[in-house]
């Protein structure tokens, strides 16, 4: 057992962490003889024979309409067996680069990797194995995150794509036009994530002008310095601003939520949110102390 | 007012007063961020009230563990002490009544 790395050990870990992040996003081409001594194994550990009927599609809805066209039953996922695994198959990477992986997991092991390796998923059925294609263009941003502020962050092979907000997946519009939303629309956003990446898009005073939301009360709170602004439209709608604790990466991303129209401070929203006290009680007494916010 | 914690959307109230009824055991229970995948999960094994609704989770912890957010550059770890916990979910306002904050 390792209790204590060296530095040589420690730079093979940084190493992995590294190749396994950058290869996410590579578009690496199916290879059928990695992928079939792959299902040698996954098959075998079922006492079952690969199929004759290997299906290399490309995309995770190809496989799923593929899956269900053979079985007439409808699926909503893939095996989550492939890319998804990368956080672990990394680690037995380190393992086995440490020479403290067992002889007799290597195998399996190498097999799984390599098959990760050139492929994005698979839908495994008795008959027939679907192989879901990596996909052709996969954009990240500087955190790692799905993102690209202008187009598709991910491409499959057969032309579907998806959009993302770094690391929220969006609707379309929310990257190729996102002040085509309405205020009504906006409004109808009920996911917070979704919200805030339509605002960040969009920006954030486009979404005072589409609301006609006015500020009508600040407040910064002393422990945390963490500021809110209680928001309120003309109909009486109103949205508290408020600024995250600091991540991990140390950003702190804004959110707006509506909040209860007779709530008047910045401060009472933010308890308001937090209890199942009434506006009138918050605002009698808006003092709320986190023993610590993250 | 004073409560234990806030990790992104969620609340988390150390009870003063033990919670009554029954219990089930659970192991690493999951809160919130089902939409986006980025949950928030509670290490470990815990006692988890029979009687939870809404937006409320009532549970025990008996061992120090830890709540976590699975975003890898999301909210930082809440470190959870013995004790009577409620986690509930920020709320907000959506057509004309209460709702609890999605993500």
């Amino acid at each position: 057992m390792l209790e204590n790395l060296t530095s040589e050990q420690e730079q093979i870990v940084e190493a992995v962490t590294e190749e396994y992040i950058a290869d996410i996003t590579k578009p690496t081409p199916p290879d059928i003889e990695v992928i079939q001594k792959w299902l040698d194994v996954v098959y075998g550990l079922y006492d079952l024979k690969r199929p004759q009927r290997i299906e290399v599609v490309g995309s995770p809805y190809a496989a799923l309409k593929l899956a269900a066209d053979l079985t007439g039953v409808k699926r909503n996922d893939t095996d989550y067996c492939g890319v998804a695994d990368g956080y672990w198959i990394a680690q037995f990477e380190t393992y086995l680069r440490l020479g403290i992986l067992k002889p007799e997991e290597e195998h399996d092991f190498i097999t799984l990797r390599d098959f990760a390796r050139v492929a994005w998923d698979t839908v495994l059925l008795d008959e027939c194995a679907i192989i879901i294609r990596r996909p052709v263009d996969f954009r990240v941003d500087d955190a790692g995150n799905p993102h690209c502020a202008t187009g598709p962050c991910l491409v499959w092979a057969d032309g579907q794509h998806e959009y993302a907000w770094h690391g929220t997946w969006v609707d379309e519009r929310v990257i190729k036009n996102p002040r085509g939303y309405s205020r009504e629309e906006y409004l109808a956003i009920s996911n917070t994530e979704q919200r805030r990446a339509l605002s960040e898009a969009a920006g954030w005073s486009w979404v005072a002008e589409i609301l006609g939301a006015k500020s009508v009360d600040k407040w910064t709170d002393p422990k945390t310095s963490l500021n809110y602004d209680l928001f309120r439209c003309e109909d009486g709608v109103q949205l508290l601003s408020k600024q995250s604790p600091p991540l991990k990466d140390g950003s702190q991303p804004r959110y707006l939520e509506p909040v209860h129209e007779q709530l008047r401070t910045a401060q009472a929203a933010r308890k308001w949110q937090a209890t199942s006290m009434s506006p009138e009680e918050c605002e009698a007494d808006p003092e709320l102390i986190y023993g610590s916010e993250a | 007012m004073e409560i234990y914690a806030r990790q992104g959307d969620l609340v988390i109230d150390r009870l003063t007063t033990p919670i009554e009824g029954d219990f089930v055991m659970k192991r690493d229970l999951v809160f919130a961020g089902d939409s986006s995948g980025n949950r928030h999960r509670l290490l470990g094994e815990v006692s988890v009230s029979t009687s939870n609704t809404g937006r409320t989770t009532r549970f025990r912890v008996q061992a120090a563990t830890e709540l976590i957010h699975e975003k890898a550059d999301g909210h930082h770890t809440t470190p959870m002490v013995p004790g009577d916990y409620e986690i509930r979910i920020l709320r907000e306002r959506g057509d004309g009544a209460d709702r609890a904050v999605e993500d």
